[in-house]
């Protein structure tokens, strides 16, 4: 498998190179995009939860939005 | 604000407008602007010779739906920035919060999907060129997502580089896909 593509732009020599990942940068950008999925989704999952919460109470996220919160 | 000065030599009252002051000016560092493709696009030997830098990232899309983007500085990839973004999607009209601490960028977009439609980004990185603070940068920014939700999302982001006072010298345009189209434009103003 090959690794994603990367371009720079050298402002001080005005060329464009284009180029894989190197394995450690693959690594680095995979990583860090694995840990914000796993917090979208644990905040997702978070409010998820809250709203049935409030639904349980008669509220709603707009009812709160009304409250100013 | 144009300010009026005494001179009785150019009208009967004595007043002319004053020469606006010096500054202000955006200059485009990489010429003609920089396609966004792949991963990560760079910009790289950015001169230190402005006070701030204004990025514009235009009319990009992705390479697949839900797609999000984001910006590094100096090619800093690690659990190193902060940022919050209170964010608005037009398909569900939530307007929320997003956050993170020790991610690997500052994000400008959470969702963003396969057709332009007009999708635009702005952000300023003022004083970038300080070696005696953190770097933060704060703006704008508005996509739509062509999968469902099918949505348009607008964004103002704004965030830290922790952990280093080095002056920045690269911007790297970044997403967990690729980007299928887009421009950046880096101006740098006196």
């Amino acid at each position: 498998m090959t690794n994603p593509l990367i371009k720079i732009y050298d402002v001080e020599t005005d060329t464009t190179t284009e180029r894989e990942m190197t394995d450690a940068e693959f690594k680095a950008w995979d990583d860090g995009n694995k840990a914000k999925a796993a917090k979208d989704a644990a905040e997702a999952q978070a409010k998820s939860s809250a709203e049935a919460k409030l639904e349980a109470l008669g509220l709603s996220v707009a009812d709160l939005k009304a409250l100013g919160f | 604000m144009p300010k009026f000065v005494a001179d009785s030599s150019v009208s009967p009252t004595g007043l002319k407008w004053a020469a606006p002051a010096s500054g202000g000016g955006l200059t485009l560092i990489n010429t003609g602007g920089t396609t966004l493709s792949g991963a990560s696009t760079s910009i790289t030997s950015i001169p230190g010779t402005y006070k701030n830098l204004h990025i514009y990232i235009e009319n990009f899309s992705m390479g697949s739906n839900n797609n999000n983007g984001y910006i590094q500085f100096n090619g800093t990839t690690s659990d190193n920035y902060a940022f919050a973004a209170q964010r608005r999607s037009g398909g569900s009209s939530e307007a929320n919060a997003t956050e993170g601490n020790n991610d690997v960028g500052i994000y400008f977009i959470s969702v963003a999907g396969t057709t332009a439609e007009g999708g635009f980004a702005y952000l300023l990185v003022p004083d970038y060129a300080a070696t005696n603070h953190r770097k933060v940068a704060t703006g704008v920014s508005y996509t739509i997502n062509s999968d469902s939700p099918a949505a348009y999302y607008i964004m103002n982001p704004f965030g830290v580089l922790q952990n280093s006072n080095s002056a920045i010298t690269s911007v790297q345009v970044v997403s967990n896909g690729t980007y299928a189209g887009g421009t950046v434009y880096v101006y740098g103003e006196n």
